[in-house]
Parts: C-alpha cells; sequence; structure tokens
C-alpha cells in the first residue's frame, strides 16, 4: 500500500513535471511556411514606429483569427522569440535588445498559423532612436462619462517597465453621499517633487506639494470667476497660472462626438502658493482666455483666446450653447517680468480664428523653437471633436503645419513635449472614437514627427478591454513618491485660509 | 431498542473524539458542550436535524423561483463578469474585492433563474452544515440554522429599486458567501488545537488573509472567534486570562488590519468605509439605514450562537422541540414575508422590460392589462406600453385604451426613469446619444453591466461607429452567456444592410434622420421625449407619427395642429386613427380656430365627443376627481376623458 502511494506520487510528480517543461519548451520559428507580401494586422500598430530606446517591451497581439503565433524580434544576431497569440517580450531581454538596436532597427517577423499552416507576414521595423524618453508619465483615469465620474484615480506610470501605481485616488475622500472631483496634474518643469492637481466638491482645494512641503489652497474668491482650472507652472518660480472658467456643458442629439463642453466666460490669473495670493492677468469680457503655458525659459505666457461678444438676447450660457460654432480661439502671448512679476500687451501668435479653425492646448517645446497645439473646427473641448489634430508653429518663422505623421482621422488632443522636447505625448480616440489612449510620437529637430504609437502595456489586449479614458498624459523625470493617503490627509483638512485676491492697484 | 443505545453511545464517543480534537484539556467545551439528546429519537432528531432546515431551503428556493425570476433575471443583467484577468485585478483593488469578484460570478447564473437560485441554495445549505458544526447547534435547535439564511435572503429579496443603484457588486451572492465563508472559518478556529497559541495566532492569520478578500465578512469571524473563546477556553492554564487574551487579539486584529491596509494596501476606499468593506451602502439622497437591519441580525445572530455556544440543554421535551422549532419558522416566514419587496408595479416594470426586449410587444401589454381596480401604473409602464403599441402601430387607435396614471415607483428614494428605463426607451426611439449617455453615467456611477453594454454596442452600430461597437462585441463574448449576443452582431460591422433587414434595427432606422442640437433631458426622459418629437419636424410618416403621439399627450393645442396637419398630408387617402380624430375634433370646437367641417370624422367620434359634452355637462357641480369614476366606465378609452380628467401626472 505504502508503495504504491509512492509510485503514485512519484508518476504525479513526474507528471507536473513533464508538463512543466513542456510549457517551458523552446519557441521555435515554424520549419516550414509561406510567405505573403501583406504586412501582419497588429494591435497595438507598432509597424514601422519609432520607439525610444528605453521603452517598456511592445507588446502585439494579432487583429485577424490565428491559431498560433510566433513572433521575432531581431537586430544582427540577437533575438526574442515569442510564442502564443500574444508577443510579450521578456524585459530584460528586450532592454537588451533595444540598447543593441539603438539608432538602428528592429525587425519584426511574424508567423501565423491556421488549419496547421504557418504564413509568414511581411516583416516590419521598429526603429529605435538613440533619444531616451522621460522615465515616467502621469495620467487621470476616467470614464468617457458626461456628468457622473465616480471612481477618479490620477496615476503614473513608467515608461521603462510596467509598472503603474496610484498617485491620488478620489474613492478616499468619498462618503456615502458626496463625492470628490480630481483634475488638471500638472508638474513644475518634468519635477514630480513639485506638482498640484484639483480636487472639487467634498474636501476640495487644489493640493499642491513642493519640494516635501505639502499644501492645500482655498482658491474660491469673489473676485474671480472660479477656482483655478487650467493649470501652468511657470519653469523655475514657484508660481502658477490658471484659468478662471464658467464651464457647462451639453448634449448632442445626433452628432457622434455626442457632448460639448464649453466656457461661457474664462479668463487667467496667476496665483503665488507662498503668499497664497492670487492677482488677474487677462479678464476682458469680451475674450475667452484659456489654457496657459509658459515658454520654457518663462518670459512668455501663451494661452488661447476666443474672442465673443454676447448679444445679450438670453441669458449667457444659453447664447452660447447656441452660438457654440462661433467660438474659435487662437493662440496669443504676453511676455512676462519676472523682477516686476507683471506682463506686457498680448501678442497674436497663430490666428486660428482667422483661419476659421479653434486653436487649444498651447504648448511650447523645451528649446522655445516649436509651438504644440490642438487644432479643430471649434470650441475649447476638442477630447470629443473628432476634427482636431496636432499642429505645430515654428516660432522662428512664425510657419505652422499638421503633424501629419502623428495625426489620425480622430482626435488628437493633451499633448505634452518630453524633457528633451524629440518626444510629444497626446491623448487620442484613433483607436475607437470613444476612449483616450495615450499615445507617442518622435519629433525630430525640425519638428517632423514620424508615425505615433501607443504606451505599451503588459497585456497587448489591454486597452480593447479598458473602459477608462487616459487624460492629460504628462512627463515626469521620476515618480511622485507621496503615498495617495498622505495626500488625502493634507486634503481633508477644509479648515484652509481662502486665498487673498490683488488687484490691479494693489501693484 | 439495544441499537438505538449503541449508536447513542457512538455518537457520544465520536463526539468526545472531536471534542478532544478541538479543544485543551482545560477548555470548557468538553464538559458542557450539548451531546445527548434523550427526548429525541434518531429519526426525529434526523428529521429535525437535517430535514427541516432542507425543506426550509427548498422552500425558499421554490418561493424565490415562483416570485422573483425575473427579477433574478434583471439582477444579472445588471451584472457583470468577465472572464480577463484584468477583471480580477480591478475587483482585487479594494478590501473585500474577491467576494466581488465571486459574487459577480456567480449572478451571471441568474440568467436561468433556476440555475441561479440553486447555487445560492447550495451556499445557503453549506452556510447552515458550517453554522451547526461552528457553534454546535444541538438538533432539536435546528430552525435556529434558517434564521441567517432567512437574513440573507431578505438582504436579496428587499431590494427592489435598489438593484439600479446599489454600488456593491454581485451583492446577491456576497453576503452569502461572506457569511458561509467567515462561520467556515469560526469552524475551523473551533476544531484547531488550543495549544501554542494555535487558535489566537490563527484568529490573527485570518484577519490578514479574510479582510482583504472578505471585507467586513473577515472581521466578523473574528469577532465571532473572541465570542466563541469566551466560552471554550483558548488554550492558557488560566482561563481568564486565556479569554482575555484572546479578546485582545482580536480588537487588536479587527482595529489595526484595515488600518495597515488603509495605509499602505489600498487607497480606493475612505477611511470612514474600511470596518465596512463588501457591505452594500444603501444611501442615496439620504440614509435608508432599515435595509442594514437583516445585515445587522445576521451578525447578531450569530454573535449569540457563539454565546450560546456550550450552554443548550442535553435534553428537551419533544413538545418544546416541536413548539419552539414552529415558532422559529413562524417568525422567519413572517419576517421573510415582511421583508419582501412586493411592489407589483415594479414586477410589472420588468416582466415589461424583459417583453421588449424579446419584441414581444403583446405580452408588454398584456403585463399593463395586468393592473388591478384600484391600482395605477407608473410613467415607465405608461410609455413602455405606448412603445408596445407604436411598434405594432395601433397607438393612434388604442393608446388611451390603458387606464393612465402616475403612481410612484415605491421606494424610499427618488427613482429616475434615466436609471430604470431610459436606455430602453432612448433606444427603440432613435435616440441614441441619450441612451448611450445613459449607459455610460449609470455604467460608470453603478457599475458596468451586461444590460449597458449591449445598448452600447447597438448604439454604436446604429450610429456607424463600428470601431468601439467591436469593443463592446468583444466584452461580451467574455462573459458566458452574451457570447452568441455579441457574434450575432460581429457580422452588423462590415455589413450595413443586416442593421436595414434587423427586426429590432429596422424601426429605429426612421428614428436617425432627424437634425442634430445641443440639448439635454435634464434626467426627465418623458417630458424629454414629449417635448422633443411633439417640436420636431419630420417627413419620414414612422417619425412624424411618433411626433404627433407626442403632441397628443403634451396637450397643446398649436403643437397638436402643425403635427396633425403634418400627419394627413403625410398619410393622404388613409384612415384616420380614432384618437388623433377626437383630438382634431375637440380643439376645433374648443378653440374654433382650425375649421374643422370639411374633415371627414367618424360618426362614433363625434357621438363620444357630444355624449362626454353632455355627461361632463350634468355633472357640472362635482369635482374632477368625482367625475373621474362615473365617466370612465364609457369613456376612458377617450382623448376627451384624457384631455379633461388627466391631469397631474408627475413624470421623473
Amino acid at each position: 500500500m505504502g508503495l504504491r502511494l509512492h509510485h503514485r506520487a512519484a508518476l504525479t510528480l513526474l507528471l507536473i513535471l513533464s508538463l512543466f517543461l513542456a510549457s517551458c519548451s523552446k519557441v521555435e520559428v515554424p520549419a516550414q511556411y509561406s510567405e505573403t507580401a501583406k504586412l501582419p494586422a497588429v494591435y497595438p500598430d507598432y509597424t514601422n514606429v519609432t520607439v525610444p530606446v528605453n521603452i517598456a517591451p511592445l507588446t502585439m497581439e494579432l487583429t485577424t483569427p490565428a491559431e498560433d503565433m510566433v513572433t521575432r524580434y531581431s537586430f544582427g544576431d540577437q533575438e526574442i522569440l515569442c510564442g502564443g497569440l500574444k508577443a510579450q517580450p521578456d524585459l530584460d531581454e528586450w532592454k537588451a535588445l533595444a540598447a543593441a538596436a539603438k539608432g538602428h532597427d528592429i525587425r519584426v517577423d511574424i508567423y501565423a498559423q491556421n488549419q496547421g499552416q504557418w504564413t509568414h507576414y511581411k516583416p516590419f521595423a521598429i526603429s529605435v532612436s538613440p533619444d531616451s524618453i522621460d522615465p515616467y508619465i502621469s495620467y487621470r483615469l476616467i470614464a468617457p462619462s458626461y456628468v457622473t465620474y465616480e471612481e477618479l484615480t490620477i496615476n503614473q506610470r513608467c515608461l521603462e517597465n510596467f509598472d503603474e501605481s496610484v498617485i491620488y485616488n478620489n474613492m478616499l475622500a468619498a462618503n456615502d453621499s458626496d463625492g470628490q472631483c480630481i483634475n488638471c496634474h500638472n508638474v513644475q518643469n518634468y519635477n514630480p517633487d513639485r506638482y498640484q492637481f484639483h480636487a472639487r466638491q467634498y474636501h476640495g482645494g487644489t493640493f499642491i506639494e513642493y519640494d516635501g512641503k505639502m499644501q492645500k489652497v482655498n482658491m474660491k474668491s469673489d473676485s474671480i470667476l472660479s477656482a483655478g482650472v487650467y493649470p501652468a507652472w511657470h519653469p523655475t518660480l514657484k508660481l502658477l497660472a490658471y484659468s478662471t472658467n464658467k464651464t457647462m456643458q451639453s448634449f448632442h442629439t445626433r452628432d457622434i462626438n455626442k457632448i460639448e463642453v464649453l466656457d461661457s466666460q474664462s479668463d487667467l490669473i496667476l496665483f503665488d502658493p507662498d503668499k497664497n495670493e492670487v492677482s488677474t492677468i487677462l479678464n476682458d469680457p469680451n475674450e475667452f482666455e484659456v489654457f496657459p503655458c509658459w515658454s520654457p525659459d518663462g518670459k512668455y505666457l501663451y494661452y488661447s483666446s476666443a474672442h465673443f461678444e454676447y448679444r445679450d438676447t438670453v441669458d449667457h450660457d444659453k447664447e452660447a450653447i447656441a452660438r457654440a460654432k462661433e467660438i474659435k480661439y487662437s493662440i496669443y502671448r504676453l511676455p512676462f517680468d519676472e523682477k516686476t512679476r507683471t506682463f506686457g500687451s498680448r501678442e497674436m501668435v497663430f490666428d486660428a480664428a482667422g483661419m476659421g479653425k479653434s486653436a487649444t492646448f498651447p504648448r511650447v517645446s523645451p528649446d522655445g523653437r516649436f509651438l504644440l497645439y490642438s487644432l479643430g473646427g471649434w470650441g475649447c473641448f476638442h477630447i470629443w471633436h473628432r476634427d482636431a489634430d496636432l499642429w505645430v508653429t515654428d516660432l522662428t518663422t512664425l510657419e505652422s503645419r499638421p503633424l501629419t505623421a502623428a495625426n489620425s482621422n480622430n482626435v488628437e488632443s493633451y499633448h505634452e513635449w518630453s524633457s528633451n522636447g524629440r518626444w510629444i505625448i497626446f491623448s487620442t480616440r484613433r483607436d475607437d472614437g470613444v476612449y483616450t489612449r495615450p499615445y507617442i510620437a518622435h519629433i525630430d529637430k525640425d519638428g517632423k514627427p514620424s508615425k505615433a504609437f501607443v504606451v505599451p502595456q503588459r497585456d497587448p489586449d489591454f486597452y480593447h478591454q479598458f473602459m477608462k479614458s487616459y487624460n492629460v498624459t504628462i512627463f515626469m523625470r521620476g515618480p511622485v513618491t507621496t503615498k495617495p493617503q498622505d495626500i488625502f490627509d493634507v486634503l481633508k483638512n477644509d479648515n484652509v485660509t481662502p486665498v487673498t485676491f490683488r488687484s490691479a492697484s494693489d501693484k | 431498542m439495544n441499537d438505538k443505545k449503541l449508536k447513542k453511545d457512538k455518537s457520544v464517543k465520536a463526539h468526545d473524539a472531536a471534542t478532544h480534537l478541538s479543544t485543551s484539556h482545560h477548555g470548557r467545551s468538553a464538559s458542557s458542550a450539548p451531546v445527548a439528546q434523550s427526548g429525541l429519537s434518531p429519526l426525529t432528531r434526523t428529521v429535525i436535524g437535517w430535514v427541516l432546515p432542507v425543506l426550509g431551503l427548498v422552500a425558499i428556493a421554490v418561493a424565490l423561483l415562483a416570485y422573483d425570476s425575473d427579477f433574478l433575471f434583471r439582477v444579472q443583467e445588471l451584472n457583470l463578469f468577465l472572464y480577463t484577468p484584468l477583471f480580477f485585478e480591478q475587483q482585487m483593488v479594494v478590501s473585500g474585492g474577491f467576494l466581488t469578484w465571486l459574487g459577480t460570478y456567480l449572478t451571471q447564473y441568474f440568467y436561468h433563474p433556476w440555475l441561479g437560485v440553486a447555487l445560492l441554495s447550495l451556499w445557503w445549505m453549506l452556510l447552515m452544515w458550517f453554522t451547526k458544526r461552528a457553534f454546535r447547534l444541538p438538533a432539536y435547535a435546528s430552525a435556529l440554522l434558517l434564521v441567517p439564511v432567512v437574513m440573507l435572503l431578505i438582504t436579496v429579496v428587499d431590494m427592489g429599486y435598489w438593484i439600479f443603484y446599489l454600488k456593491l457588486r454581485g451583492h446577491v451572492f456576497a453576503a452569502t458567501i461572506g457569511t458561509t465563508v467567515a462561520v467556515g472559518l469560526v469552524w475551523l478556529y473551533r476544531v484547531l488545537s488550543g495549544r501554542f497559541q494555535l487558535r489566537n495566532l490563527f484568529m490573527l492569520l485570518s484577519t490578514v488573509v479574510a479582510y482583504p478578500l472578505l471585507g467586513y465578512y473577515g472581521l466578523m469571524a473574528t469577532g465571532l472567534m473572541a465570542l466563541l473563546a469566551w466560552r471554550m477556553g483558548n488554550g492558557l492554564r488560566d482561563q481568564l486570562l486565556s479569554k482575555v487574551v484572546a479578546t485582545i487579539v482580536a480588537v487588536v486584529a479587527i482595529i489595526f488590519v484595515p488600518l495597515v491596509c488603509y495605509r499602505y494596501v489600498y487607497c480606493q476606499t475612505p477611511e470612514s468605509g474600511i470596518y465596512t468593506t463588501a457591505l452594500p451602502i444603501y444611501t442615496f439622497y439620504g440614509e435608508h439605514n432599515s435595509y442594514y437591519l437583516p445585515f445587522e441580525l445576521l451578525t447578531l445572530v450569530l454573535a449569540l450562537f457563539a454565546l450560546a455556544y456550550g450552554s443548550w440543554r442535553k435534553t428537551v421535551r419533544r413538545s418544546y422541540v416541536v413548539l419552539g422549532n414552529i415558532a422559529v419558522l413562524a417568525i422567519l416566514v413572517v419576517g421573510a414575508w415582511m421583508g419582501w419587496y412586493k411592489d407589483n408595479n415594479f414586477r410589472r416594470e420588468l416582466i415589461m422590460t424583459h417583453a421588449v426586449e424579446d419584441l414581444d410587444w403583446d405580452k408588454v401589454l398584456q403585463t399593463y392589462q395586468t393592473l388591478g381596480e384600484n391600482e395605477e401604473p407608473t410613467r415607465m409602464m405608461w410609455m413602455l406600453k405606448n412603445l408596445a403599441l407604436f411598434r405594432q402601430g395601433t397607438a393612434g387607435d388604442n393608446m388611451y385604451h390603458y387606464k393612465n396614471g402616475s403612481a410612484a415607483p415605491d421606494a424610499p428614494f427618488q427613482v429616475r426613469l434615466s436609471q430604470t428605463g431610459a436606455k430602453l426607451i432612448y433606444y427603440h426611439y432613435g435616440k441614441l446619444n441619450f441612451c448611450y449617455r445613459w449607459c455610460l453615467e449609470d455604467g460608470v456611477e453603478y457599475g458596468w453591466c451586461v444590460d449597458y453594454l449591449k445598448y452600447m454596442l447597438k448604439c454604436s452600430i446604429l450610429n456607424g461607429e463600428m470601431k468601439v461597437a467591436k469593443k463592446y462585441i468583444d466584452l461580451l463574448k467574455s462573459t458566458k452567456y452574451y457570447k452568441d449576443y455579441a457574434e450575432h452582431y460581429e457580422p452588423y460591422l462590415t455589413n450595413r444592410s443586416l442593421v436595414k433587414n434587423d427586426v429590432e434595427m429596422k424601426p429605429i432606422l426612421h428614428f436617425l434622420s432627424g437634425p442634430d442640437e445641443l440639448t439635454s433631458d435634464n434626467s426627465l426622459v418623458e417630458l424629454y421625449l414629449i417635448n422633443n418629437f411633439s417640436n420636431d419636424n419630420s417627413n419620414d410618416p414612422v417619425y412624424q407619427e411618433a411626433c404627433l403621439q407626442a403632441a397628443l399627450q403634451s396637450k397643446q393645442i398649436p403643437v397638436f395642429w402643425t403635427q396633425f396637419s403634418k400627419y394627413a398630408n403625410l398619410h393622404n387617402g388613409q384612415r384616420m386613427p380614432i384618437h388623433y380624430q377626437e383630438a382634431a375634433y375637440l380643439y376645433g370646437h374648443l378653440e374654433n380656430k382650425i375649421d374643422i367641417s370639411h374633415m371627414p370624422f367618424d360618426e362614433e367620434v363625434k357621438k363620444n365627443y357630444d355624449d362626454f359634452m353632455a355627461a361632463a355637462q350634468e355633472m357640472g357641480e362635482m369635482t374632477e376627481e368625482q367625475m373621474k369614476p362615473l365617466l370612465y366606465p364609457r369613456f376612458g378609452g377617450t382623448f376627451y376623458y384624457e384631455y379633461f380628467l388627466i391631469r397631474g401626472l408627475k413624470s421623473y
């Protein structure tokens, strides 16, 4: 009896071992296959893209039916072979391959098996740029809903691997009847130790962490339209520009853009966190000034503005909705004197309205040469406008053009430069028209883009399954190290002195 | 007789052995646990010990199936379980997430209500078994085993409209699984040796493992173990010290494990909610604390079982046993009856919704007609009835042949059509963006579910948004019961003619030619549809008839004439439905602005009008409320009655 048990145990062990060994068996390129001149239909589409040398492995899957797949990533005599319907290279092997292929192409061969027959697709290249990319990005994850939001997180992701963590989760502040909306996270000059984001409603306020010092700001003041909305850190001073907005939303009955968010009024303010003081930058009632952005040297404040004069036949909100397609934003800038902290007169940078278009989210490249923005037909909420594309203006010549290679026939918006200016990351709905995904494109020294690629995920099917959008994706030089709970400990204190307002006469 | 004695002796020995395994030699349970119930025969013990609870369980299952099949089917439509690692990961971001994952997995089986009920009953059976073992309930008190089950039953059947608003996913199974595992842990704790502080270690370990997986139920298990420790000792020579140490371990574990998890493991639960994770939150425009009562009673009953451990009498007179069990059963039946949500309109809405999804318009109308004499329909029922008549092409003749009213949904909070019926109604009237919007809003707010994904898929196909339609198809393919549904629509992505020939979608295409505008329904679905359609303009005869019906309901005379005139032009030479004639005849007489003398009204329309006005005049001194029952039998199916006597309907 005992012997039989031993036998049984040994056999079981042997079986498990064989199964384990079988599962670890070496992947091999099929010995026999037919060739096709067609490129494989892969998701994500990484065919002929340019990627930074330090990017995480580019995982992919076929979008056409297959029983099995073998994928070979190779450069020179180095290769990675992946078996199974999802190509998921090992991180260390990928790092070694990418480092070897720096400045060259990784060749990707895909073999797919159908009805027992293997087919070798036309190989494609992944160009490995020697330009590295900032190791971290942060973004808000939000469902593409309209009014409700429930679970919102501001997350950070290491682009060099697949590590993702939560910077802040609004559910920490949820109680049975109240919720908290969080938005507009923004770092100063790619520095993860200096950042801000807004919390609205329950325990609302603006959270700022600056070199380890955390503070909650109550920016509500009767002298300004609203608390600060779209933020812009001055690149070197502890100073933030914000837009203040009267925002509303309405719903399309037929248009597949479905929702329209628009401002019936907006201004710009400057906030000094140390003094807890705000002052007006611009508040022309006939101008909707919004989306501030500092030049990298801190000497200019760029922004979008739409000229709009109310006819006052109905209330402003209704009129703005009725005439929504007349609201078109151009891009301006204001000179800024760091010593006096005063602004000069506005200068037109890009006359989008003159083209019958609307330009939003101006972002200046770190070398100060290029102005990147999202251009659509009208309005300010390009994240829901399928015609919105990325454009760039060369600030040395004021010549403007679309980033055609990076654009799609769907939304492109919420873009940001990497700290070395060689990469941009932006939100696009090109995958399915509804859920925004973070795409990265290489920009060469002349401002020319290469084909954009989606931030890789461990599971290549991830974006197909994921029901949230990536919102306001920005680069960071490292991770935010403060824990969400510690941030909430600061935010939950509602006993915060409101900001003081400094009027022009106080200057 | 000898056999009986022998069996009894064996049972005593077996029990002693178990006791020896499970308690220390200083423990109390070995000497005081109930072992002999000499007043009962073995057969009686068996009958009362297991047959009674099992019969009770069968009765519960039959009642659930007989009364709540539509409800349970709807519960699974509002549930989502995906066979993907991502879905699992997404549930595990909170304490109790595993319970949610398991709960959503099992809830999907209510697609076949009998299967879901069978699974639920099996869990309850397991719970009873654990309860008996963990607390050593004597056979003579076996009706008590049904108490936790009935409490758990009430947490399911008392929901009513909460199914649209409750944020805890997998709720129907979550409480049952959580309680079962918790009691199972208590049983393990009890049978564990008291040596080497094993029980205290187990209690600590159990909290550390069970709290992340089961949330509140993990803590409940710890609490029950601590109570049990006061009854059975905990391994130390000093009995009191033993109990105190167990209590301290439990209190420390219950307080600090959630706190540590809050600080270092999870960031999706507010600090105020860390001790109640995996419990539903009955807050919606106010606190609705009565819904927590079954949970509180459940905890209390289990605590009492723990406190009663070892103190059951060994012998009880048969009459006491019978009477006691009957009393417990009676209380449970009454409790279940009182806790069971029994609103007829809610059930009608569920049946009508299901029938609309099956395009069974007759069933929609038949269900509406089950309204009792003293009952009033909800606005959702009225709208679904109108939709059915519209689809059958008989609304113009029949829409007022049904009793109108505006019964408020029976819920302790403001129910909105936007959550209960908007998706379906908007979809069938071609308001695809609004259907899609409410799917998204509610998916985000209350959790994604099969129902919303289905509508998002169909809206996307009809809107021509094929890429995102593919996403929803892939998600539905990852479910157990909606794979075929998704595969049915897959060819639609590439073949538009399938949409044009689809029985369900074809009528909706009539509504897709309207212009775009920026607007909002302000969460008032019926008012929005009436306003939107009655002021709309279409050359599509189907669409236009919807506009006329909306104008009829709006009771705005100028709006009616615009739509009536358009309808007459688009249906030139065709018979004019009765209600449109009635409205035209009535408005023509009321205002005298439109010359109706040349219009070919049916004699019945004219006669009814004359008779109605005469009858109304005769009742001149009466109030409208007094007139209604007198005029309804004869004029209840006319627009005249509707126009004059149906007022102040409240939509929601």
